[in-house]
């Protein structure tokens, strides 16, 4: 676990060396990513300009969920760079370069990228936080909290679905649309679908856990839904992990760098 | 004593056959055949400590399959191996202290970051000592020569700059076994001599042992003592490299370009292999002429204006023992039963 913890930090210095290369592209980037996320949220102002409410969730929910979906988001995408890319990097061999090293394959895998975008992303989060929601600063230590829980929602969630390549091959196309699908399903208030989707939204992906659930816990907090849904994101991780290990016995590494889909 | 010992290693890989076009696509959708393809075919040698070892064969013959196997990439379908006592798919990580590995085609350092701060990264992974890294690492540069661009970023490097770094960083926890996958890759005449030169320095001061793959008959005469080929999966041939050269490495090609018109050349053991205007190929049979010999005479006739002496390639001299060995699955064939040939 120290370990593990040691290695993030290295690759989180080591990564952002990298960006700071490119200094300009990198602010291009960040303030990039901002500005498109406020543009998505524009759009749900104007819908609540018209109704007040939609199935019980106001502005005031939305903006919560975009600032703990964009701040967890953020810090999968900035801390664990290579979470959308599990599966291409399963399916294209580039494995061997973490199988070969003592650091845990999973972890190094994960941390060996970084976002550079997602910074925009976890500025955004926490700034609407911040300005949008009144007295918000009180409750910042369970916002920072949730939001890295719904952050490790997203690693575990691609982690899992990623390691679907172990055995099916090529599937980069189906873990990506799953993993894209989780962060759209994610910005929506759980409450607005109807039952059999909400159902999945819990089980087969799990969005609500990502943006509604930590969202109301901020509005209204509630210790043992809280730790319900710590002891849930432990057990996903846990159980990606696993899948993750066992497909290693699987893997075929490969020279196929250049083959085309 | 045995530093690497495999028995009877073999990895399948399991694809979907697919008959052509989109019909076929169709049908493997519904109703696909698998075919098992064997990559590595129940291989078994030893390799004692301190070796230099040429593993050498064809594209898909199954080098990098064992490599990858005997580094704890990827885990066999059948038989056994150990690599300093461990087997290495189920103590990768414990194995991970003690071997290097350096693939020509993937890179380990960042390429927008200078090497010092790769090796620095590197340090960290493999836990390090400070002070015991900083020595090891004063000692490498030194070694590599790598002093002057240890600050500047790797995209920046040349080939062999960024070929010297990316073994430096291979040795800094100082592993018993290196393991080198065409490390002369794309590399000039005098680069290459200079990572041989380093690669044999390893093994004669730190006692490396040097496990390499490589498609330059170069490599393996200059570096190697033993030699092992693979095709199919197979290992039909594992013996000296001297054996092997003076079974197959007989020959030498001398290009020429002449500075007045062709008229003949007689020599023992010299016959032509091209001629066109004022450019003359020439193949040499080492055993019956030497090339010294054959240039003296060459310069007495001819105006020379431009001179290249080869080797026949690697891929040749495979072919040649393809040639000897009637079916790729028979067994081994021993360095002395092929010389008496």
């Amino acid at each position: 676990m120290a370990k593990s913890l040691r290695l993030i930090l290295m690759y989180l210095r080591h990564n952002l060396m990298s960006a700071l290369a490119y200094r300009v592209a990198f602010m291009i980037q960040i303030v990039g990513m901002m500005l498109n996320n406020v543009m998505l949220l524009f759009f749900w102002t104007v819908l609540f300009n018209r109704l007040p409410t939609l199935n019980g969730w106001g502005l005031e929910g939305v903006i919560t969920i975009y600032a703990i979906v964009a701040f967890g988001y953020g810090v999968a995408v900035v801390v664990f760079g290579n979470t959308f890319h599990v599966a291409e990097v399963i399916a294209k061999g580039d494995l061997d370069y973490y199988l070969a090293l003592p650091a845990d394959p999973l972890t190094h895998l994960l941390v060996s990228r970084m976002s550079i975008a997602g910074w925009g992303d976890l500025f955004f989060g926490l700034l609407i936080y911040c300005i949008a929601l009144p007295a918000a600063w009180r409750h910042l230590p369970l916002f920072l909290f949730l939001g890295l829980l719904s952050g490790l929602v997203f690693v575990a969630f691609n982690v899992l679905v990623g390691s679907l390549v172990f055995w099916l091959g090529q599937a980069q196309n189906l873990s990506s649309q799953l993993g894209n699908a989780l962060l759209t399903f994610s910005l929506y208030p759980i409450d607005i679908f109807p039952g059999v989707v909400r159902v999945l939204l819990y089980v087969l992906i799990p969005a609500a856990f990502v943006g509604s659930i930590p969202a109301k816990l901020l509005m209204e907090f509630n210790t043992f839904q809280l730790l319900e849904l710590t002891i849930f994101v432990i057990v996903l991780c846990y159980v990606a992990r696993l899948l993750f290990m066992f497909g290693l016995r699987r893997y075929e590494s490969g020279n196929l760098v250049t083959a085309r889909g | 004593m045995s530093i690497i010992t495999v028995n009877n290693l073999t990895k399948v890989f399991t694809t979907v056959e697919k008959q052509p076009g989109f019909r076929g696509s169709l049908r493997s959708l519904f109703k696909p055949q698998h075919s098992q393809v064997e990559a590595v075919k129940g291989i078994t040698f030893s390799i004692a400590d301190g070796e230099r070892l040429a593993f050498i064969g064809p594209n898909g013959a199954g080098k990098s399959t064992t490599i990858k196997m005997l580094v704890g990439i990827l885990y066999p379908s059948q038989g056994q191996a150990q690599v300093l006592g461990k087997t290495p798919w189920q103590e990768r990580q414990a194995l991970s202290y003690q071997i290097g590995s350096v693939f020509g085609q993937k890179s380990q350092l960042w390429y927008h970051l200078p090497p010092a701060d790769s090796f620095d990264l590197l340090a960290h992974i493999y836990e390090l000592e400070p002070f015991a890294y900083r020595e090891r690492l004063a000692e490498l540069v030194e070694i590599f020569e790598v002093e002057p661009y240890l600050n500047t970023p790797v995209r920046k490097l040349s080939l062999g700059q960024r070929m010297r770094c990316e073994i430096a960083a291979s040795l800094l926890h100082r592993p018993r076994i290196l393991f080198l996958d065409e490390p002369t890759i794309g590399l000039d005449v005098v680069v290459k001599q200079r990572i041989r030169d380093l690669i044999l320095h390893l093994n004669q001061e730190e006692g490396v042992t040097i496990f390499l793959t490589s498609h330059d008959a170069g490599d393996v005469e200059v570096l190697c003592h033993r030699a092992m080929v693979i095709n199919y999966g197979a290992v039909i041939y594992d013996g000296g490299v001297n054996d092997l050269k003076h079974t197959y490495l007989r020959t030498k090609t001398i290009s020429l370009k002449l500075g007045t018109p062709w008229r003949g050349f007689e020599f023992a053991g010299v016959s032509l292999l091209k001629q066109k205007g004022y450019g003359v190929k020439l193949e040499v049979d080492t055993d019956v002429a030497s090339i010294e010999s054959v240039m003296a005479q060459l310069l007495s006739q001819y105006t020379i204006v431009d001179i290249n002496i080869d080797n026949p390639p690697m891929e040749s001299i495979i072919a040649q023992i393809y040639e000897r060995t009637p079916e790729s699955r028979s067994p081994a064939v021993s360095a002395s039963s092929l010389a008496v040939e």
